[in-house]
C-alpha cells in the first residue's frame, strides 16, 4: 500500500551522534523532539534496547495533573500539565487528552489539613484547584460511597479540574513520529551496555552492536537508572519497586473523573474505552519483575469496592506492573550526572508520564544550552549531598 | 522461580508477610563526612540481579533475615 | 421434549427436571444441567450481543468460556459468560444493550472511515471539537455493561486450600495425573472449567464419552482427590498461589454468586488441553458460526441440533470428523471444506462420500451472507479462481488446534513456535511444575493418558514422594508417542478482505492489522497496542494466533510468531470475588466500649478507633485545669525491655541517656532515625536492674517493635523485648484533684514526696494491680496508669465513681491536644514531618551531646552548625481564629511553611498553635507570622514562646 504513511519509523544506528539518548520511552523521544525541532540540534539518536515505549511510558495509568505540594516545583508542574494542550495539534496526533478533572478523597482530618494546604501551595502558583465537601462529590459521582459506613469515611476532597488523562501510546507515537520527522534516529533493539569516559567527560556509548560516538548523551531509561549507574560505577538515589494496576471489562459510562484516594492508595478511572483502570500502590519491596500479585490486586480491589460497593460485579480482565524508580523525596533527577556531557532525567518513579512534555522541554534546553533551566534545579542530583531534598511529604 | 522469602524460623513464605529493609549496607564510621553519610543514606545500588537485603517477618515469628535475593527472578541462595 | 435429540448418554441435562429462566421479559423452559447458553440456543435465539466497535450481532462461537460473545447479563451481573453459567429457576437473563434493532449498528456501514489508529488522526482541531467527539466515543462501545447494585443478598467467598498436588484440567491427562499421584498416597485437588470432566473427550460423542468415564469412576474411589468442576484457575502467581474461581458454587447457597478457592500446592500439573482457532475469512463473525467444540457440546451434551444447514471448513482430519458425528446425529451437513491440498484422511473421505456429502480440498472460505444470522457462505479455491455461494445456516469453521498456554505464560515459561510442528511449545517449565496432554499437541487418546501419568510422576519426585512403587512404575513414559502435526492457521489472500475479523472483541480486522504493520506498527507489541487486537476482553484467547499469524506472514523475520505477553488473569474476575480476602481491622482500645457507654464520640485514626471528645473538648479542657480528667491511653506502643544489654539497645534508639535513668524514675525520650530526623517519642520506665517499662506514639509502636528487633538482630544483643500494647490498658488521670481521686482507690502512699513527678510505683488501684507514673502531658497533677487490658474497663469505671463526685470527666484527643499545645508538646510526625531533624523540631535539648552510637547522632553532629532549613514555631492570636491546620505561612510571596497545629484554649481565650517553617527574621519574641488560606484569605498570629501554661512546670509537679 503505496498510500500508507509510516508513522513509526527506525533507523540503524550511525557511527557518531551530537546528542545519543538512551531510553526510547516518553521522557527519551520528547527530549529527542525538543532539541530537533526548538534546539536545531541536527544528529539525534534514540537508542532503544525493546520497543519504543515498552517501558513505563506503555504502562502507566495515563493520569496528568499537577498535584504536587513542594512550591518550588510547582512551575515545572504546571507547565507540563498545559502543555499536553496544545501538543496534539502540534504534533498532528490526537493525544487523547481529556481534562476530566480529578478528585482526591480525604479520610481523615489530617488529610484534610494537607490538601487545603497543597490546595493553597497550588493557588498561590496559579493552578487551578478547590476542596470539596461530600455532598458536592457525590452530585459529580453518584455512584461513590461517601456515607459513614465504609471503613474510613470520605470526609471531604481536593478537585483538580485541569488534571485528567492523556493517551499513553498516542503519546509516544506522536512524539516518535514528530521526533522522526525532524530528522531524529529512532534506533530499536539497541541497547547500551556502557559508557565511554575521557577524563571526566563522556564520549559516547558502547551498545549490543559496537560504540556509537556523542559529544552529549543523555539518560532516560525510567525505572531501569540504576543499571546506568551500575555502568558508570555510581550510585543513584532510588530503588526500583513494581506499581501493579489492573483494567476491567467495558461499563456503560458512569464515572466521569479521576477519583483517587491518596491513603487507601487507589485511584480509578473509566477510559474513553468504557473499561475502569483500577490502581496502585508500589509493591512494598524492590523487585525488578513486573508481575502482578494477588495481593496486591485483591487489596486494592478490595479498597476501592469498599468506596464503589456497586462495582462488586465488575470483573477484571488484565493486571500489568512497570518498574518505577523512587527517590524518597518523591522527586525525580534532572540535569548534570557529575560527568561533562552526561545528563540525566531519571528516578520519576510513578508519576513521570505527567511530566513528560515539560521533561522533554527542559531537558532539551539543558543539553543543548548546559544552562540549567531555572524550573528543573529543584531536581538536581546535589540535593542529596546538599540537605535540599525535595520537602514532598505527603501527610 | 517461586517468590517466596527462605525464613530460617518459618520456612519459605510469602513476601507480603515481610517488611522489606532494604538492601544491607555498611554504616559509615565514626569519622566519615557528611558526604559519606548522605551517598549511605539515599543512595542505593539497587541491584537488578543478586542482592543481599534485609526482610523482617512481621507476620510470622518477628525476626530478621539476611537474604540473598535476585531482585529479577526472585531465585534465593546461599550467599 | 422440547426440539432436543433423543436422550444420549453423553448429555449432561435432566430432560426431566426442567427450570424457567427469564429472557428479554419471556420466559424459557430449560433443563437442570443446561448453561443459560444452551437454553437460549435450544430456544433459538440467534443474537447474544452486539459487538464493540460496529456493533455486529454476535451469538457464542465456542460455548467453551473462551470467547466472550455470549456475555450478559445474569441476575444482575454484569459481562457473564452465559455458556458457563449453569441454569437455575427465575433467572433472570438480559442482553447488554440493544440485540434486536441496534442504532449504532450503522458503525458498520461506516467502517472504511474508521482505519486503523483513526482516532489518533483525526477530532483533535480545534480543541472543543475533541471535547464534543470524545463524548460521542464514550457512548458508542456495544456490549456495554449497565452499573448498578447487586441485589443486596448476594455474595462473595474464598476458600484455602494446599494439596500436595494441583491439577488444573479435568479431562484424560489431568485425570489421570490425578489418579497417579493419589494412588501415591499424596493430596490432590483437580481443577476443571466444564461442569462435567473429561476435558475434550466428554463431547467427543460415545466413543470419547466411553473413554472419559472409566477415568472418571477410578478418580472417583479415591478420598484424597479433592475435584472442583465449573472451577476456572485464572491465574498463578509469583508466589505459587494458584486462584480458581468458580461461578455460582452451589445450588443451595444460591445467594454466593462467585467463590474463590486459593491453592498453593507442593506441585502443580498443567493440563488445559488445546482450543480451535477460528478461521479467517470475510464476515466469520456472524452468528451461526462456531467453533468445533462448540457444534459437538451443543450435540452431545445439550442435544441441540445446529441451525439447518451446516457447511463445515477446516485444515485438519478433526473436522471430517466432526462432520461424521454430526451427520450421525441427523444434523443437515451440507459439505466439509479442507483448505489443504491432499485433503481429508481417506476413511473419512469414503465416509463422506457413502452419505452423499461433498468434500472441497484445497478450497477456503472467503465470504458469508446473512443478516440475523449466516445464510450462505462463498467457498474459494486457495488460487483464487474457482468460487461457489453454499446455502448454509450454520458453519463450523476452524483453522487448527491452540495450545491454551495462558497459565504456563503466568509461571514464566514461554510458549515458542516449533515450524516443523506447525504448533507452539512450552520452554522449559519451573521445577515443580508439569505440562501434559493436548496442551503439548497430543493426540492419541492412550499417549495422553500415559503422559499425565508421567507427569504426575515428575511432579512425585518433586515431591519427595518414592515413585518407585509397582503400580507407579508401570506407567510407562509417553514420550515415545508420536506428536501429531497440528496445523496452525494458514490465511490465504483470498480471506482477506474488510471485515475479515481477527480480534472479536474488538472488532480489529485482518485488514487494520496489514495497515497497521504498514504504518510501522510491526512489532508485535507495538502493533496490538495500535489495533487494540488481543486486548479484548478474551485477552486474545481467540485471536492471538491468528493475529501472530499474520504478522509473521507480512513480516518473515518474525517468524517466530511471538505472541504477546500474557499476564493475570486467564478468564476475568469479578472485583467481588477478589475482595473477598481482604479485611480491614481497625484496633479498638480495651476501653472503647466503656468510653461510648460514657458518650465518647468516636473516630478512626489510623489504625485506631479513638475518642474525639465527650461532647465539648472545651470544656473537658477547663475541667483538667480545674477540676480532673480521664483519657484513654491504651493506643501508645507498650514495650518491657530487659536483659543484660538493655540499656544498649535503649540507646541506641534514644537520644538521652537511659543510664541516667535511676530507680523508680521515668523520663521523656525522642528517637531519631538515621538521618536524625526526629521521629518518635514517649517516656521509659525504670523497672529493675537491665529492665525497662517504654512507651512510643500509637502510630509509631509497629515500626518500633521492628526496630528494636533489628539492632538485636544487628549486634547480637542480649535483651528481650516484649510488645505489651495489646496487652495493657492505659488510663491517664490529670487535673488539680487527681491525687485525691486516686488516693481513694489505693493503699499506697502518693503524696507528692512518695511519688513525685517524673517517678513512678506499682500499687493496687481498686484492686488492679498498675503501673503508676507521673507525667507532665497536659499540664496538670498527671498519673498515668497501666494495667491488665482485661481489667482495664473495671478500673475506668471504678476511677470514674470515684472521682465524679469531685468533678472528674472523660475526654478524648481534642482535649487533649489543647491541653499539650497550652504546654507547648511537639508531636512528632504531626508538628514535625518526614524531614525535620531534632534540632529543626526544636528539640535539642533532647539530644544527650556525649552519646555515641546512637541513631542519627552521626547526622546530628554534623549538621548542627549547617544552617537549619525549616524550625517548629509557637504562634498565638487573641480569640478564635478562623485558620485551620494547613494554612500556609508567608511573607508576601514568599512560602515559608505551613501550620501544623492550630487550636483556640478556652482557658487562655487565644488560638494557639505550631507551624513548621523555614528560618525567617520574623521569628523572635513579638514577630509577626502571617497566614494564607482557605484560597487567599490572611490572617495574623504572633510568635511566641511556648509553653503558653504555667512555663515554670509547677503544676505538673504538684
Ligand atoms: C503502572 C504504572 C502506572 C503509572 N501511572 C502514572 C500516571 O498515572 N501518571 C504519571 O504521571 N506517571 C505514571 N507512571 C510513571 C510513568 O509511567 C513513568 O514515570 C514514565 O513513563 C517514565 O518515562 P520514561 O520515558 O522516563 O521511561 P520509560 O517509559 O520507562 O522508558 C525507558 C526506556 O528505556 C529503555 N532502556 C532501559 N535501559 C536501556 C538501555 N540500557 N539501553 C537502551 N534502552 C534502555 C527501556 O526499554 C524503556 O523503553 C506510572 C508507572 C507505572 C509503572
Ligand atoms: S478476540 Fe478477544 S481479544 Fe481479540
Ligand atoms: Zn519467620
Amino acid at each position: 500500500m503505496a498510500t500508507t504513511k509510516k508513522v513509526l519509523q527506525y533507523k540503524e544506528p550511525e557511527k557518531h551522534y551530537d546528542v545519543v539518548i538512551v531510553g526510547g520511552g516518553l521522557h527519551g523521544l520528547a527530549t529527542a523532539y525538543y532539541l530537533a525541532k526548538y534546539h536545531g540540534v541536527k544528529r539525534i539518536a534514540v537508542l532503544e534496547r525493546r520497543y519504543i515505549g515498552s517501558g513505563g511510558s506503555g504502562r502507566n495509568t495515563e493520569m496528568v495533573r499537577s498535584n504536587k505540594r513542594a512550591h518550588e516545583t510547582l512551575p515545572f508542574y504546571k507547565d507540563s500539565l498545559a502543555m499536553w494542550d496544545d501538543l496534539s495539534a502540534e504534533l498532528d496526533w490526537n493525544l487523547m487528552v481529556q481534562k476530566k478533572g480529578i478528585i482526591a478523597l480525604a479520610h481523615s482530618d489530617g488529610e484534610l489539613a494537607s490538601m487545603r494546604m497543597q490546595s493553597d501551595s497550588q493557588r498561590r502558583a496559579g493552578i487551578k484547584i478547590d476542596m470539596l465537601d461530600n455532598q458536592q462529590i457525590k452530585k459529580m459521582v453518584p455512584s461513590l460511597d461517601v456515607s459513614d459506613q465504609t471503613a474510613l469515611p470520605v470526609l471531604g476532597a481536593q478537585f483538580h479540574p485541569e488534571g485528567g488523562t492523556v493517551h499513553h501510546d498516542a503519546a509516544v507515537w506522536g512524539f516518535a513520529k514528530s521526533a522522526a520527522r525532524c530528522g531524529v534516529d529512532i534506533c530499536v533493539g539497541i541497547e547500551v551496555v556502557g559508557f565511554n569516559v575521557e577524563g571526566s567527560k563522556v564520549t559516547g556509548v558502547q551498545t549490543n552492536i559496537g560504540d556509537i560516538n556523542a559529544n552529549k548523551v543523555h539518560v532516560a531509561v525510567g525505572g531501569y537508572s540504576s543499571e546506568i549507574a551500575r555502568m558508570l560505577g555510581v550510585k543513584f538515589p532510588v530503588v526500583t519497586m513494581p506499581m501493579q494496576v489492573m483494567t476491567t471489562n467495558i461499563m456503560a459510562p458512569f464515572l466521569n473523573y479521576y477519583v483517587a484516594s491518596p491513603r487507601l492508595h487507589w485511584y480509578t478511572q473509566q477510559t474513553l474505552k468504557g473499561d475502569l483502570i483500577l490502581g496502585g500502590q508500589l509493591d512494598p519491596f524492590s523487585s525488578w519483575n513486573s508481575y502482578t500479585t494477588w495481593e496486591e490486586c485483591s487489596e486494592r480491589v478490595a479498597t476501592i469496592l469498599e468506596y464503589f460497593p456497586d462495582l462488586a460485579h465488575g470483573r477484571v480482565v488484565r493486571s500489568w506492573s512497570g518498574l518505577c524508580d523512587c527517590t524518597g523525596d518523591s522527586a525525580p533527577v534532572m540535569g548534570p550526572s557529575g560527568i561533562d556531557g552526561l545528563s540525566l532525567d531519571i528516578a520519576w518513579g510513578y508519576y513521570g508520564f505527567k511530566a513528560t512534555p515539560a521533561c522533554g522541554k527542559y531537558s532539551a534546553e539543558y543539553i543543548a544550552t548546559n544552562k540549567v533551566p531555572e524550573n528543573i534545579k529543584a531536581f538536581s542530583l546535589d540535593r542529596f549531598f546538599n540537605r535540599q531534598r525535595v520537602r514532598e511529604v505527603i501527610l | 522461580m517461586a517468590f517466596l522469602i527462605d525464613c530460617p524460623n518459618c520456612g519459605r513464605r510469602n513476601p507480603y508477610e515481610f517488611r522489606f529493609g532494604g538492601e544491607c549496607k555498611e554504616a559509615p564510621g565514626p569519622d566519615a563526612d557528611l558526604n559519606t553519610w548522605c551517598e549511605y543514606l539515599y543512595f542505593n545500588e539497587n541491584m537488578s540481579g543478586f542482592q543481599q537485603e534485609w526482610w523482617y517477618h512481621n507476620m510470622g515469628c518477628g525476626d530478621w533475615v539476611k537474604v540473598r535475593r535476585n531482585t529479577v527472578t526472585h531465585e534465593i541462595t546461599e550467599d | 421434549m422440547s426440539g432436543r435429540l433423543p436422550d444420549s448418554p453423553t448429555q449432561i441435562f435432566d430432560p426431566k427436571k426442567p427450570v424457567k429462566i427469564h429472557f428479554r421479559g419471556r420466559s424459557i423452559t430449560a433443563f437442570e444441567g443446561d448453561t443459560v447458553a444452551s437454553a437460549l440456543l435450544a430456544a433459538g435465539v440467534d443474537t447474544f450481543s452486539r459487538s464493540f466497535k460496529y456493533h455486529r450481532r454476535r451469538a457464542p462461537a465456542c460455548l467453551s468460556g473462551q470467547c466472550s460473545r455470549c456475555t450478559m447479563n445474569v441476575d444482575g451481573r454484569m459481562h457473564i459468560k452465559t455458556c458457563q453459567t449453569p441454569v437455575r429457576e427465575g433467572m433472570v437473563v438480559e442482553p447488554q444493550g440493544p440485540i434486536a434493532f441496534d442504532p449504532a449498528g450503522a458503525a458498520d456501514a461506516f467502517s472504511w472511515a474508521m482505519p486503523t489508529g483513526f482516532y489518533y488522526k483525526m477530532f483533535y482541531k480545534p480543541q472543543w471539537f475533541w471535547k464534543l467527539v470524545k463524548e460521542v466515543i464514550r457512548a458508542m462501545p456495544g456490549n456495554m455493561a449497565k452499573v448498578k447494585a447487586l441485589p443486596a443478598k448476594a455474595h462473595f467467598d474464598s476458600i484455602n486450600l494446599s494439596p500436595d498436588l494441583l491439577v488444573i484440567g479435568g479431562g484424560l491427562a489431568g485425570m489421570e495425573a490425578a489418579i497417579t499421584a493419589a494412588d501415591a498416597g499424596v493430596r490432590v485437588v483437580i481443577v476443571e472449567a466444564d461442569p462435567q470432566l473429561g476435558g475434550f473427550e466428554a463431547f467427543q460423542a460415545e466413543a470419547g464419552f466411553r473413554r472419559t468415564q472409566a477415568s472418571i469412576s477410578r478418580l472417583a474411589a479415591f478420598p484424597n482427590i479433592t475435584l472442583l468442576t465449573g472451577t476456572r484457575v485464572t491465574a498463578i502467581y509469583p508466589d505459587g498461589l494458584a486462584v480458581c474461581m468458580q461461578e455460582s458454587p452451589s445450588q443451595s447457597a444460591q445467594d454466593c454468586v462467585e467463590r474463590s478457592y486459593l491453592v498453593r500446592a507442593g506441585a502443580t500439573v498443567i493440563a488445559t488441553g488445546a482450543g480451535s482457532m477460528p478461521m479467517v475469512f470475510a464476515h466469520n463473525d456472524r452468528p451461526g458460526i462456531i467453533l468445533p467444540e462448540a457444534a459437538q457440546r451443543m450435540v452431545h451434551l445439550w442435544g441441540i441440533k445446529p441451525k439447518g444447514r451446516v457447511l463445515l471448513a477446516g485444515g485438519d482430519d478433526h473436522i471430517g470428523e466432526v462432520a461424521l458425528a454430526l451427520y450421525k446425529q441427523g444434523v443437515d451437513v451440507v459439505g466439509v471444506v479442507d483448505f489443504r491440498e491432499a485433503g481429508l484422511r481417506k476413511d473419512l473421505q469414503s465416509a463422506l462420500a457413502d452419505h452423499g456429502i461433498p468434500v472441497w480440498s484445497s478450497y477456503t472460505l472467503t465470504d458469508t451472507r446473512g443478516r440475523r444470522r449466516v445464510t450462505s457462505a462463498t467457498v474459494t479455491s486457495i488460487d483464487g479462481l474457482q468460487s461457489k455461494r453454499v446455502r448454509c445456516d450454520t458453519i463450523v469453521a476452524s483453522s487448527g488446534r491452540y495450545p491454551r498456554h495462558k497459565l504456563l505464560g503466568q509461571i514464566g515459561t514461554r510458549m515458542l513456535y516449533d515450524a516443523a510442528l506447525n504448533f507452539y511449545l512450552p520452554e522449559q517449565l519451573p521445577a515443580n511444575y508439569e505440562a501434559a496432554g493436548r496442551l503439548l499437541g497430543l493426540e492419541d487418546p492412550n499417549a495422553i493418558m500415559r503422559q499425565g501419568a508421567h507427569a504426575a510422576i515428575n511432579a512425585l519426585k518433586h515431591l519427595g514422594v518414592d515413585t518407585n512403587t509397582a503400580k507407579v512404575a508401570a506407567v510407562e513414559p509417553a514420550d515415545e508417542a508420536p506428536m501429531p502435526v497440528r496445523l496452525q492457521p494458514v490465511i490465504e489472500d483470498v480471506q482477506l478482505k474488510s471485515k475479515t475479523f481477527v480480534c472479536y472483541c474488538h472488532d480489529v480486522s485482518a485488514k487494520n492489522i496489514e495497515q497497521a504493520i504498514d504504518e510501522g506498527f510491526d512489532k508485535i507489541e507495538t502493533c496490538k497496542r495500535y489495533t487494540t487486537a488481543t486486548q479484548g476482553a478474551c485477552q486474545g484467547g481467540m485471536c492471538e494466533a491468528n493475529f501472530a499469524h499474520l504478522l509473521a506472514r507480512k513480516r518473515p523475520a518474525l517468524s517466530a510468531r511471538v505472541l504477546p505477553t500474557t499476564r493475570p488473569p486467564v478468564t476475568s474476575m469479578s472485583l467481588g470475588a477478589m475482595a473477598v480476602g481482604y479485611h480491614d481491622h481497625p484496633q479498638v482500645s480495651p476501653l472503647y466500649h466503656t468510653q461510648l457507654a460514657h458518650g465518647g464520640n468516636s473516630l478512626r485514626m489510623g489504625s485506631w478507633i479513638r475518642m474525639v471528645d465527650f461532647g465539648d473538648h472545651e470544656a473537658e479542657s477547663l475541667a483538667v485545669h480545674s477540676t480532673a480528667g480521664i483519657c484513654d491511653v491504651s493506643m501508645f506502643g507498650k514495650f518491657r525491655v530487659f536483659g543484660p544489654d538493655a540499656e544498649k539497645l535503649l540507646n541506641r534508639i534514644m537520644t538521652r541517656n537511659i543510664e541516667k535513668l535511676n530507680g523508680n524514675s521515668t523520663f521523656y525520650y525522642t528517637a531519631c532515625n538515621e538521618e536524625g530526623v526526629l521521629v518518635d517519642d514517649g517516656m521509659a520506665l525504670k523497672m529493675g536492674e537491665h529492665d525497662y517499662f517504654v512507651t512510643t506514639t500509637a502510630a509509631r509502636a509497629a515500626v518500633t517493635e521492628e526496630w528494636l528487633a533489628r539492632w538485636c538482630r544487628e549486634e547480637n544483643w542480649q535483651v528481650n523485648v516484649v510488645n505489651v500494647t495489646d496487652t495493657k490498658a492505659g488510663i491517664s488521670l490529670a487535673g488539680p484533684m487527681a491525687r485525691e481521686i486516686l488516693s481513694k482507690l489505693t493503699e499506697a502512699d502518693i503524696s507528692g514526696e512518695a511519688l513525685p513527678f517524673q517517678k513512678w510505683m506499682h500499687m493496687e488501684v481498686a484492686g488492679v494491680k498498675a503501673i503508676v507514673s507521673r507525667v507532665g502531658f497536659v499540664g496538670e497533677l498527671n498519673y498515668e496508669l497501666f494495667c491488665p487490658a482485661s481489667q482495664g474497663p473495671y478500673l475506668w469505671d471504678a476511677i470514674m465513681a470515684a472521682g465524679k463526685p469531685l468533678g472528674l470527666v472523660p475526654f478524648g484527643i481534642e482535649c487533649l491536644n489543647i491541653c499539650r499545645l497550652e504546654k507547648g508538646h511537639v508531636l512528632p510526625g504531626i508538628d514535625t514531618d518526614s524531614f525535620t531533624n531534632l534540632f529543626e523540631a526544636s528539640m535539642g535539648w533532647a539530644l544527650d551531646r556525649n552519646k555515641t552510637e546512637t541513631v542519627g547522632k552521626a547526622m546530628l553532629d554534623l549538621t548542627t552548625h549547617q544552617a537549619i532549613k525549616e524550625r517548629v514555631i509557637a504562634f498565638s492570636i487573641e480569640g478564635r481564629s478562623p485558620v485551620t491546620e494547613g494554612a500556609l505561612v508567608v511573607d508576601g510571596t514568599q512560602q515559608l511553611g505551613r501550620v501544623t497545629s492550630i487550636i483556640y484554649s478556652p482557658l487562655l481565650k487565644k488560638t494557639i498553635g505550631f507551624a513548621l517553617v523555614a528560618p525567617h527574621d520574623n521569628w523572635v519574641e513579638g514577630g509577626t507570622v502571617t497566614f494564607w488560606y482557605d484560597s487567599g484569605r490572611e490572617a495574623q498570629a504572633s510568635f511566641a514562646k511556648p509553653p503558653f501554661y504555667d512555663p515554670k512546670g509547677q503544676r505538673i509537679r504538684m
